[in-house]
């Protein structure tokens, strides 16, 4: 009897195990202690081979053949007497080895012809694809005649072969940056169509794809493929080419993975291609239907963004052509040789990882700068950006162990990773740094961006989110209420508008992602949105039209506003402007817009609490180290040149303004000077001219700044007091939003009601976080 | 005399051991890659589970102690999907087994059409979730086929999905769906009760509700057994139709407890996930244990 008890026992455990496993879901052990994936079998090695300077604007795809590099590129010489010019193209040419480039003018160009692409057919012969734009001023059409010219080692032009590609009339043709020559006929790719050549020019058949072509290329086995956006999958696809039939194959999505932006394609051995975007390159056996990263050119200390082409050498390294364009209108150029090694036999650099969704043009420079100075520690990166949903494979891969070292932070949950512990307290490295002080950052923003005192995340830079309206309406007001927003909006005369482009959608969102914790507290689990002002918000934004009308209306208009915004200003018919200030130039726009108005105001969002606080946003980049990573002090040493003066300097003549104090003075200094002079830390300062800002038939030309506006945007810095809620439980909450809402502005349902059912499913999704 | 034989009698034990064990580490080779299986794909991801409804963080966590299973408790959103899931599975299963039932009585009974009517409930099991849920959508939109009915007799439309009403629909769907395998389950136990017995059961004048209700029902019991815990297993997969339906944040009268799962997995909060998913084991150890004894109670008289 205790025998079956006890047997009656077990088998309802197991039977409840079965049950329960589906719910739970299962979780694999890490594979190692460090949380780390485990260290490769082999490595890609990068040794450099620096070319020097030429003379032009940009250098084209290039051939490696023979150990020798054959490169085109193009130089826009000015006429400065005229104000004309006149774009020259030049063939070069260096042996891999070498250490300069010879240049040398083609001869034989036709007026306004143009290299585009130097390649090479099958027999190892070189081409040039050029392309001659002419515009018809009487028909207001522009056309595009493209030719394949022969061209020598020696870069002498030997035959002309002009392509017909029997284009209907209207109809766009523009050849994409890769193309095939197999079996004596060229083909080429224009948007959704294929175009295949013979040997003369004369079109052998055309082949209208359903999607948008991103490239096109053959294998080692000489068949056709085409990749592209699928619009069913949603991501890339590779199909093949049958050449014959002009047939297309079913398309192959290599495990959801989507690469874009292809700049080259080669060719290895068999069914394996190789593909380069500003990523990396990836091998793809299109047998198999399998794709993988060979390696992040950040990781072999290469700028994606520079790489002009490859080419894989007979014993099997990679030869790759960078070029970076300076401000002299140069192009440097330099040549990485990558090999691939056992693990065990490179140098080993301590390895760092920085995780983003997507790696910004500075931050990359600067790894690669630090890759390339450090002996003992090495700047891995990975990049998110191809993935559906770049937050939640960051969390799978996070709670597998992968946990990166080092994370940029833009675009995830910041609230999220701060409340599972997985972001360290920076602070604390900034306390042993010794030369980065708390007290060197702009106070607003740290006080702003702190939680319970800890730093978890610091920003490269920042820009400034208000609203602006009238003095004569307004009269100084800073902060208010929903209440005094409508009453203001109501006391407006006939025939106002409260901003232009507002949509219901947007006000919402706009309302709730700047004063979210008015109705919703994630800390306490309150959700106010059955509230009487949540309500009468709801009611308030009926007095918009919906994105869908006002994109309609818009077409209509021929994409243009009924009536201007500085004739809104001027007749005092708007309520609110939106300012984003990423320069100051807005702070002269706005004084001008509103001159007839006595001037204007800054004010915040509606709130509760009428609070005059300002939102920051959009940064360059945001930095945080995991509490994960082993190595913090090595992983700071790294983060803190992101914050030191001459990186902040730079990062900020582009991207917002910085988050150091003493550069950002240096940035209002330069701002108001009025004459020319060099500063102590060797930057020549030049006044303000030249910068104009149009808008219809307003315009503005930025001066030197005054005191008056810098005590303008110094007074916006310091009213800096929360961040723009972009973040994932923002996005899911509006989306919850959107969806609820449709009904309501559609009529079919009260704004009550709408409330009711808003509020049941904003309360499950906040206790669930709360 | 008697030394001898006990002697023997031992060394017949022995050999006898032997033997047996012998079987029980063949059988146990034989078994023992489901066993491994079983241990590396079911028990140990379970165990792996607990450790994490112990620790206070997904990586590195610190032992936690009972404090994930009482901030579990506190949390307003697992309270409403646990009472949603009981709710829905305490009105479901026993509409799914009683219907059933009925059902293949009724079929049991060589009704006319009986082949096109089984045909009619077991269809909907071949229909895939997602094409179906669709139709659904449609019948039950605010503006759907069933308002237009209930206006056609003067009510006004209900937002079935967003209103206490949902789970009227969720039931619908889930009855719909269920209720032909359970029917055939049953057709297949009825077909099996002895003929024999119900004829001495007929000739002694007993009606067809006594029939019924003592013999046929205590003879079919261990398949009301299964059919309740296939239905009760059922009743938690509801959330693939609901999901579909409403979304991950549904309306809060469909929000069940696999929805609290997913979306706390989603959102790296694997305290809460493990700790709901032990209580959830735990509590149907305790009803399935509740009903095997229903069961071993029920078909004792047989079973003598």
């Amino acid at each position: 009897m205790l025998k079956s008890n006890i047997k009656r026992i077990f088998a309802i455990s197991l039977a409840s195990f079965v049950i329960t496993i589906p719910f739970a879901g299962c979780s694999k052990e890490s594979s190692n202690d460090s949380g780390k994936e485990s260290t490769p079998e082999y490595i890609y090695e990068s040794k450099f081979n620096d070319l020097g300077s030429v003379k032009v604007d940009y250098v084209n795809q290039s051939i490696i053949k023979d150990n020798n590099i054959y490169m085109t590129g193009s130089h826009y010489e000015e006429d400065k007497k005229n104000g004309d010019g006149k774009s020259i193209s030049y063939f070069m040419t260096s042996s891999l080895d070498g250490k300069k480039v010879e240049m040398k003018e083609i001869k034989g160009l036709k007026k306004d012809e143009g290299t585009d692409k130097l390649f090479m057919d099958e027999d190892g012969n070189m081409h040039i694809l050029s392309s001659a734009y002419s515009y018809n001023k009487k028909t207001d059409t522009s056309t595009t005649k493209y030719s394949i010219l022969d061209i020598d080692k020696n870069g002498k032009l030997s035959g002309r072969t002009e392509l017909n590609p029997k284009t209907k009339k209207n109809e766009d043709f523009y050849l994409g940056s890769t193309m095939v020559y197999i079996n004596k006929k060229l083909v080429a790719v224009s948007e959704d169509k294929i175009y295949i050549f013979n040997k003369d020019g004369s079109l052998a058949k055309k082949v209208q794809s359903d999607d948008y072509i991103d490239s096109i290329f053959r294998d080692g086995n000489g068949k056709v493929y085409i990749m592209g956006s699928m619009a069913k999958t949603g991501g890339s696809g590779i199909c093949e080419l049958d050449m014959d039939t002009g047939k297309l194959g079913k398309p192959s999505d290599f495990g959801g993975i989507s690469v874009y932006n292809i700049r080259s394609v080669k060719h290895g051995n068999g069914s394996t291609v190789y593909l380069s975007n500003d990523n990396g390159i990836y091998q793809c056996d299109l047998d198999k239907n399998k794709m993988e990263l060979l390696f992040n050119w950040i990781n072999v200390d290469i700028n994606g963004d520079n790489v002009s082409d490859f080419q894989i050498m007979e014993d099997g390294s990679m030869a790759v052509i960078s070029t970076s364009y300076n401000p002299d209108s140069s192009s440097d150029i330099e040549i990485a040789s990558i090999n691939k090694k056992k693990y065990s036999e490179v140098k080993q650099k301590k390895r760092l990882t920085l995780a983003s969704i997507y790696i910004g043009q500075e931050l990359k420079e600067e790894i690669l700068k630090y890759n390339k100075s450090n002996d003992d520690y090495h700047i891995d990166t990975k990049s998110y950006n191809e993935y559906e949903d770049p937050q939640k494979q960051m969390n799978l891969d996070i709670i597998s162990g992968n946990v990166p070292d080092i994370i940029e932070m833009s675009g995830l949950s910041k609230s999220l990773y701060i409340k599972k512990g997985l972001l360290a307290d920076l602070y604390s490295l900034i306390e042993k740094d010794g030369e980065i002080k708390k007290e060197d950052f702009v106070d607003s923003i740290t006080s702003t961006i702190e939680h319970d005192g800890k730093l978890y995340y610091l920003p490269t830079t920042f820009c400034i989110n208000a609203l602006v309206g009238s003095k004569k309406f307004f009269n100084g007001m800073e902060g208010w209420t929903y209440e005094e927003m409508e009453e203001k909006y109501k006391s407006l005369p006939e025939g106002s508008i409260f901003m232009q482009g507002m949509t219901s959608e947007w006000f919402i969102q706009n309302m709730l992602g700047s004063q979210m914790k008015d109705f919703i507290n994630f800390e306490t689990g309150e959700v106010n949105l059955d509230s009487e002002e949540f309500i009468h918000m709801l009611e308030f934004s009926k007095n918009f039209q919906t994105s869908d009308q006002y994109m309609k209306e818009m077409e209509e208009n021929g994409w243009q506003e009924e009536e201007s915004l500085p004739n809104l200003i001027k007749s005092g018919k708007l309520l609110l402007n939106s300012m984003y200030l990423y320069d100051f130039s807005d702070i002269q726009v706005n004084e001008k817009l509103y001159k007839s108005q006595g001037g204007y105001d800054i004010i915040s969002q509606p709130s509760k609490d009428k609070n005059n606080k300002l939102a920051m946003g959009g940064s360059d980049a945001c930095m945080a180290i995991s509490e994960k990573c082993d190595d913090k002090e090595n992983a700071w040493k790294f983060l803190r040149r992101l914050y030191l003066y001459d990186y902040q300097k730079k990062v900020s003549e582009h991207s917002g303004f910085p988050v150091r104090k003493d550069v950002l003075e240096k940035k209002i200094e330069y701002a108001m000077a009025t004459k020319k002079y060099k500063d102590d830390d060797g930057t020549e300062v030049t006044p303000i001219e030249g910068n104009t800002y149009s808008m219809d038939d307003f315009t503005v030309e930025i001066k030197p700044y005054t005191k008056e506006h810098m005590d303008v945007f110094r007074s916006m810095v310091s009213r800096i007091g929360k961040e723009d809620n972009y973040d994932a439980s923002f996005t899911d909450i509006t989306k919850i939003i959107e969806e609820e809402t449709k009904a309501f502005f559609a009529g079919d349902k009260t704004a009550k009601e709408t409330a009711e059912v808003l509020q049941s499913r904003v309360k499950i999704y906040v206790s669930e976080n709360s | 005399m008697s030394v001898k034989i006990l002697k023997k009698s031992k060394k017949r034990n022995k050999a006898r051991n032997k033997i047996h064990l012998k079987e029980h580490l063949v059988s146990g080779i034989y078994l023992a890659p489901s066993f491994i299986g079983v241990m590396v794909f079911m028990v140990v991801p379970f165990i792996v589970i607990i450790y994490y409804s112990l620790v206070d963080a997904p990586v590195d966590g610190k032992f936690a102690g009972l404090d994930n299973f009482k901030m579990l408790f506190s949390n307003d959103a697992f309270l409403q999907a646990a009472k949603n899931s009981l709710l829905f599975s305490a009105i479901a299963v026993p509409l799914a087994v009683v219907l059933s039932l009925l059902l293949a009585v009724l079929l049991d009974a060589n009704i006319p059409w009986q082949s096109q009517f089984r045909t009619f409930f077991l269809c909907p099991m071949m229909v895939p979730v997602a094409s179906v849920v669709l139709i659904w959508q449609v019948i039950f939109n605010a503006h759907g086929a069933m308002n237009s009915l209930l206006e056609v007799f003067g009510f006004k439309g209900i937002d079935w999905l967003k209103s206490d009403y949902s789970m009227v629909v969720v039931i619908s769907m889930f009855l719909w769906k269920n209720l032909g395998y359970n029917m055939i389950l049953f057709m297949a136990a009825l077909g099996s009760v002895p003929k024999d017995i119900i004829e001495v059961a007929q000739l002694e004048a007993a009606g067809k509700f006594t029939i019924f209700f003592r013999i046929k029902l205590r003879y079919i019991n261990s398949t009301v057994l299964f059919v309740i815990i296939l239905s009760l297993m059922n009743s938690f997969k509801v959330f693939r139709e609901v999901y579909l339906l409403s979304g991950a944040y549904p309306y809060e009268s469909l929000y069940m407890l696999q929805h609290f799962m997913n979306n706390t997995f989603e959102s790296l909060d694997y305290q809460k996930l493990s700790s709901a998913a032990v209580v959830m084991c735990v509590f149907m150890i305790i009803v399935i244990g509740i009903l095997f004894f229903i069961e071993s109670k029920a078909g004792e008289d047989f079973e003598d």
